[in-house]
C-alpha cells in the first residue's frame, strides 16, 4: 500500500453491506458483505454482470432502493457519517447536493409532464436559498450549458419527449452536477443511448466530474470505459465483491478467474478463430448460491478443486506487485480477491480450462 | 388544433343523429299517440282525426323528415300532457341536474383522492383495505336502497335532513352523499393503482434524488401522472350524471332531467323523451370532447392533429 492512498481519509466507505429483498420463502440476500471505499478526487467503477448487486449497492448508498428491498446489514460511511443510520430529514440534505446519480434510462428518468427547466429548477432549488425565479432559470441555463446543450434556454422549456437520448442524459448530469456534489454515482450512464453519442456523453460526464472536483462511482459493464475513465475498480459477481485492484493491476493481472474471464471475453484471448471467449454457464439466482465459492460451478480454475464448493473465500489482500510496475502518478492501491486460488498464474489456468 | 376541433364537431353531430334517429324510432314503434291524448270515451274517428292532425297519418319517411327540420329549427313539438314546449321542460329541469350532479362528482372524488393519498403517504395496508372494502361495500348496495337507508337514518330517526324535494342546500346532503359515496370506490381503486404504479417510475427516484420530501414529490410528480387514467373515466362519470341520475332523482323527488324523462317515458310523452335524450346526448359529446382537450392539455405527449 502507497503511503500516499494510506494517508488519505476515504470520501465514502461501504463495510460489510447486505441487502435483503423480503421475498415468499422468507429474505432473500441480494447484496452479500460488500466493502469498498472512495477517495476524493478518484473515479471508482463497478463492475459485473446484470444482477450482480451493484446497482442495488448505490441505490443503497443514496437510500433510493426499490420497495420491498432494504439493507439488513452493514455501513455506508460518508464524510464519516452513517448513512444507514441518518433519518430521513438529514439524507435529504445530503441527496443531490453532496451526493448526486445519474441513472441508466435517460428516457424514463425524468418527468414526462414537466418542462426540462422546471425538472432542473427543483434540483436547484432544494439546495440553494435566496434564488429568485430568474436567478434559478439562470442557473438552470448555466448547468445545461455546461454540459454541451445548444440553446438552454429554448431546450429549457420544453417538454422531455421533445429531447434526444443523448440530450436527456446530459440533462441528467446537469441536473446532478447542479451542486457540485463531493461524490457522483453514475449508473451505467451511457448504456441506453445510441453507440454513436455515447462516447460524447461520456466526456461530458468525465468533464463536469473534473470540473467540480467530484469523485464518482462508475458502473458500468463496458470494460472499454473502467479501462478510459477508471482509477481502480471492484469487480462483483452474485452480490459480492471478487475482486478490487488498480485499474491497471485489474488490466494486466486479474487476480481473480471472473475477472479473467470477463477480460477474455472482451479481448478475445485465448480462442482460435477470432471468436470471443464465453465464460459457461450463467450466475446463479441470489435465492440459489451454490454453497462455497459462487463461481465455482462457472470456473475454469475450480475443477477437481472441493474446497471451492465447500468453503466461501473471502476478500483476501493480495502481494503488492513489484515497483515500477505502474507509470508514475498511478498509486498501486492495494489489490485484493475473493478466490482460494488468486494469484497471477490466474491466466494461464483459464487456457488449460479451454482446452480441456 | 382547429382541424381537431372541425373533426370532433362533424362526429358529434353524427352521433346526434343518432340519437334523434333512435328516438324517432322507438316514438313511432309504439304506436300513434292520440289515443293516449284523448278522453277513453273518444271515438276510433276522433283518435284518427287527432292523429292525422299531429302527422301521424304520413308515410314515416316524411315524418322523419318533418321531425328533423323542427328539430334543426330548435322545435321538440308540444309535450303532450303538460301542453308546453318539449324543450322547455327539459331545459328548465337542468340546473337541478346540474347542481345535483356538480356536488356528487366533486365529493366522490374529493374523498377519493384524499384517500388515494392518505394511503400512499401512510404506506398502509391497513388503510388500503378499509377504503376499497367499504367502498366496494357501499357499492354492492344498490343506490335506491341505499337512498331508503338514509333517509331513514337521518331523515326520520335523527330529523336531521329533509327526505324529499329541492328547498334548501340542506336537501341536497342526502342525494349527494348517495351519489358520491356509490362513485367513491371506483376512483380509489384506480388513483390506488395508478399512484402505486407511479411510485415505481423512473423519474420518482429521479425526485427523490435530487432530495425531495415523500409529500411533494406525490403531489408535485405522482399525482399528475396518476391522473391521466382517472381524468377518462371521471369524465365518463360526469356525463352520465348530468344526464340525469334517475334512480337517485327519483327516491329523492329530485325534479331533475332524470326525474322528467321517467315521468314521460312512462306517460309515452314522446317530444319531451326526444327532446330529453337530444341534450343528454350533447352533455355527453360536450363533456367527453372537453376531457379530450384537458388529457391534452396536462399530458404534452399527446398532440391533437
Amino acid at each position: 500500500m502507497s503511503p500516499a492512498a494510506e494517508s488519505r481519509i476515504p470520501l465514502l466507505q461501504v463495510q460489510d453491506l447486505a441487502i435483503e429483498a423480503t421475498g415468499d420463502a422468507g429474505p432473500v440476500r441480494l447484496v452479500d458483505g460488500v466493502s469498498f471505499e472512495v477517495h476524493q478526487d478518484e473515479v471508482f467503477a463497478l463492475v459485473g454482470e446484470s444482477g450482480s448487486g451493484k446497482s442495488l449497492t448505490v441505490l443503497a448508498i443514496m437510500d433510493l432502493l426499490p420497495p420491498g428491498v432494504r439493507v439488513s446489514a452493514g455501513r455506508i460511511l460518508f464524510r464519516g457519517r452513517d448513512l444507514t443510520k441518518l433519518p430521513e430529514r438529514d439524507l435529504r440534505r445530503i441527496r443531490g447536493k453532496d451526493l448526486a446519480m445519474v441513472f441508466q434510462d435517460p428516457m424514463s428518468a425524468l418527468n414526462p409532464l414537466q418542462r426540462v427547466g422546471r425538472q432542473l429548477a427543483e434540483a436547484v432549488k432544494l439546495h440553494a436559498t435566496g434564488l429568485n425565479r430568474k436567478q434559478t432559470a439562470e442557473k438552470v441555463h448555466r448547468l445545461l450549458a455546461a454540459v454541451g446543450v445548444p440553446d438552454p434556454a429554448g431546450r429549457a422549456a420544453a417538454y422531455p419527449h421533445q429531447w434526444s437520448g443523448g440530450m436527456r442524459q446530459r440533462a441528467m448530469i446537469a441536473m446532478a452536477m447542479a451542486h457540485d456534489p463531493a461524490l457522483l454515482i453514475a449508473d451505467e450512464p451511457t448504456t441506453a443511448l445510441d453507440v454513436t453519442v455515447q462516447a460524447q456523453v461520456m466526456d461530458v460526464l468525465a468533464a463536469a466530474r473534473s470540473r467540480a472536483g467530484s469523485a464518482m462511482i462508475l458502473i458500468t459493464h463496458d470494460l472499454g470505459l473502467v479501462a478510459e475513465a477508471a482509477d481502480r475498480v471492484a469487480v462483483m459477481y452474485s452480490g459480492k465483491v471478487v475482486e478490487t485492484a488498480g485499474v491497471r493491476d485489474l488490466f494486466h493481472r486479474p487476480a481473480h478467474p471472473y475477472t479473467v474471464g470477463l477480460l477474455a471475453s472482451v479481448l478475445g484471448e485465448g480462442t482460435a478463430g477470432g471468436r470471443a471467449f464465453t465464460i459457461p454457464g450463467s450466475p446463479p439466482a441470489a435465492a440459489d448460491r451454490p454453497a462455497g465459492c459462487a463461481f465455482a460451478p462457472r470456473c475454469h480454475a475450480s475443477l477437481d478443486q472441493g474446497t471451492c464448493t465447500t468453503t466461501a473465500p473471502l476478500l483476501e489482500l493480495l502481494p503488492t506487485p513489484p515497483a515500477g510496475a505502474h507509470g508514475p502518478g498511478h498509486p498501486a492501491g492495494p489489490r485484493a480477491a475473493a478466490c482460494h486460488f488468486a494469484g497471477d498464474n490466474a491466466g494461464q489456468l483459464l487456457l488449460k480450462g479451454q482446452q480441456a | 388544433m382547429p382541424r381537431y376541433l372541425l373533426h370532433r364537431i362533424a362526429q358529434a353531430a353524427f352521433t346526434l343523429f343518432c340519437v334523434l334517429t333512435f328516438a324517432f324510432v322507438l316514438g313511432r314503434a309504439t304506436g300513434k299517440p292520440a289515443g293516449l291524448l284523448l278522453p277513453d270515451n273518444a271515438t276510433a274517428a276522433e283518435v284518427d282525426a287527432l292523429n292525422g292532425a299531429l302527422g301521424f297519418n304520413e308515410p314515416l319517411h316524411v315524418q322523419f323528415g318533418a321531425f328533423l327540420a323542427n328539430v334543426l329549427a330548435g322545435d321538440f313539438g308540444q309535450s303532450y300532457r303538460q301542453r308546453e314546449p318539449a324543450l322547455d321542460l327539459v331545459i328548465e329541469r337542468l340546473p337541478a341536474t346540474f347542481e345535483l350532479a356538480f356536488w356528487s362528482f366533486l365529493l366522490g372524488l374529493v374523498l377519493a383522492l384524499a384517500a388515494a393519498l392518505a394511503i400512499q403517504l401512510t404506506g398502509s395496508r391497513t388503510l388500503r383495505s378499509l377504503f376499497i372494502w367499504g367502498g366496494s361495500l357501499r357499492q354492492s348496495v344498490p343506490d335506491f336502497f341505499f337512498a331508503l337507508l338514509a333517509v331513514l337514518v337521518f331523515s326520520v330517526a335523527l330529523g336531521l335532513l329533509p327526505s324529499l324535494g329541492r328547498m334548501s342546500p340542506a336537501s341536497l346532503v342526502l342525494p349527494v352523499l348517495t351519489i358520491a359515496t356509490g362513485q367513491f370506490v371506483l376512483y380509489v381503486r384506480l388513483m390506488d393503482a395508478a399512484l402505486s404504479d407511479q411510485a415505481s417510475q423512473d423519474y420518482v427516484r429521479t425526485a427523490f434524488a435530487k432530495g425531495q420530501s415523500r409529500a411533494r414529490v406525490l403531489v408535485s410528480h405522482m399525482l399528475p401522472n396518476a391522473l391521466l387514467p382517472v381524468l377518462t373515466m371521471a369524465g365518463l362519470n360526469l356525463g352520465s350524471l348530468l344526464g340525469g341520475t334517475v334512480v337517485v332523482e327519483a327516491v329523492f323527488a329530485w325534479p331533475g332531467l332524470g326525474q322528467v324523462l321517467t315521468d314521460a317515458v312512462s306517460q309515452r310523452d314522446f317530444p319531451i323523451v326526444q327532446a330529453g335524450l337530444l341534450v343528454v346526448a350533447l352533455i355527453f359529446v360536450t363533456v367527453n370532447l372537453a376531457v379530450d382537450l384537458l388529457s391534452a392539455k396536462v399530458d404534452p405527449r399527446v398532440s391533437l392533429a
